[in-house]
């Protein structure tokens, strides 16, 4: 496969912060085109673009300053560097680098995809909060003490998950592997605590939220009334 | 060394000396320090003590320091902040590994009221993985066993009194112990035996303990 041409196009300011697949966060500076020649030699091409990017973790980063660049970036590598593993398809765009406002909406997205891609058993929502606070981007979460989550069941990969709809608060648990009989067993003790665990990153961002649980779905009826019954019991807010 | 290379050194040495004679009466402060550190430095690297006292009398003469004296005052200033955000960040993971290892070591040399070690059982390690989930020691997190166990065997602890395994640290569901620490009091069934209730006050001293002295040290 030869490289037939490649292009540079920066991006004009203020720039976007991007998540990548890993759950890591950069500022994008702008693409780089790539156009190969086709796999076989063929007739035709295919193109690549990746982004160029700038470390976004701002250690002091100061909203009055308006450009919104970080100006001391600690831990990672210059900036302008080419991810040449990832491309574009791969990013979500987050929020514009002077204005850090993730709404709850896009931070289920990142969760979603994040999820996807490392797999259930080493998800961690913690990860994906801690990644948003250290580029001081503010997460706009509902203000309702009360929150509504409707569960349903998904799949992926060959694993059946337990997982809210994307309008409200995102919570998913593993149910497990299907058996040889396409049966699943649902073990509810292992989805309450980790769905302990995900109520108390929520209680990080609001400690006033209480959490009640639906579902449309007979079959988990048993799960979500033990749920909605024993999650308070593991869950201590801290008071003001 | 070959002999033609002594003769050369010593050649250059006689030179660097005459220069010496000629420049020692330089008025200007900066031209002194432009051929005495130099010269300092080619002292140190031959170890050339006449050489070096010279030099040394020179700036006592003039009344200046050969390097820039150190100051703690300067420390920030000099060095780039980036930097030491980075040796901060890094200090403080190895300070919270080396804080949760003293915690244990702690734990593992408590003694009952007989002289015993209070932490023996396989199941004293449910205390230890209630309060590391409480207080978010190294991020674990419930059910999160094997992350648990890898963790302490990481820490390097030169000895432990009971193993640690998956198959009894996974049995913490099975008991009051999966519960906040807080909530233990409350939790006791009515119906305890007084084999259990004494089980319980063992692993309810430890965890109270562990509890204490990772508050301490500020976790």
């Amino acid at each position: 496969m030869k490289i037939i041409n490649s292009h540079y196009i920066p991006l004009p300011e203020p720039h976007w912060l991007i998540v990548e697949n890993n759950g890591l966060i950069y500022e994008q500076l702008g693409t780089m085109t790539i156009i190969k020649e086709d796999k076989n030699g063929n007739f035709g091409y295919s193109t690549h673009s990746h982004p160029v990017i700038a470390n976004a973790i701002a250690d002091e980063y100061d909203e009055s300053r308006g450009d919104g660049r970080a100006t001391n970036c600690s831990l990672a590598p210059a900036d302008g560097r080419v991810l040449d593993d990832i491309e574009l398809e791969d990013c979500i765009r987050l929020c514009p680098t002077n204005h850090r406002v993730v709404p709850y909406l896009k931070f289920n997205l990142v969760a979603m995809k994040f999820l996807s891609n490392v797999g259930y058993q080493e998800f961690n929502l913690e990860q994906c909060l801690d990644s948003m606070r250290s580029c001081k981007i503010r997460l706009d979460f509902p203000k309702e003490e009360l929150q509504e989550v409707q569960l349903t069941l998904s799949g992926s990969a060959g694993v059946v998950l337990i997982e809210s709809d994307l309008s409200g608060l995102y919570f998913v648990a593993p149910i497990g592997k299907p058996s040889k009989k396409l049966t699943v067993k649902v073990d509810s003790d292992k989805i309450l605590m980790e769905f302990v665990n995900q109520a108390r990153v929520y209680l990080e961002i609001n400690p006033k939220y209480r959490f009640h649980f639906t579902t449309a779905n007979e079959s988990l009826k048993d799960v979500v009334d033990e749920i909605n019954n024993h999650l308070e019991d593991y869950l201590e807010r801290k008071e003001d | 060394m070959e002999l033609d290379d002594r003769f050369y050194m010593g050649k250059r040495l006689v030179s660097l000396r005459l220069a010496l004679g000629l420049m020692e009466d330089a008025d200007n402060s900066l031209e002194t320090y432009k051929w005495a550190t130099p010269a300092l430095l080619h002292s140190i690297h031959t170890k050339d003590e006449q050489l070096s006292s010279y030099v040394e009398e020179v700036f006592q003469q003039k009344g200046l320091a050969p390097y820039k004296p150190y100051k703690e005052e300067d420390e920030g200033k000099i060095r780039p902040s980036a930097e030491e955000e980075l040796t901060k960040l890094v200090m403080n993971k190895h300070m919270m590994w080396s804080k949760a290892k003293m915690a244990l070591e702690e734990i593992m040399s408590m003694k009952d009221a007989k002289g015993e070690p209070m932490f023996c059982q396989k199941n004293h390690w449910w205390a230890v993985f209630r309060i590391f989930v409480d207080r978010q020691v190294c991020n674990i997190r419930e059910n999160r066993y094997k992350e648990f166990i890898e963790l302490i065997a990481s820490l390097g602890l030169e000895y432990t009194n009971a193993p640690l395994d998956m198959a009894t640290l996974s049995n913490i569901t099975q008991d009051i112990y999966r519960y906040p620490f807080t909530r233990w009091e409350l939790m006791i069934p009515e119906d305890a035996s007084q084999r259990w209730k004494t089980a319980y006050t063992r692993i309810y001293q430890i965890a109270d303990k562990l509890n204490k002295i990772l508050i301490s040290k500020g976790f």
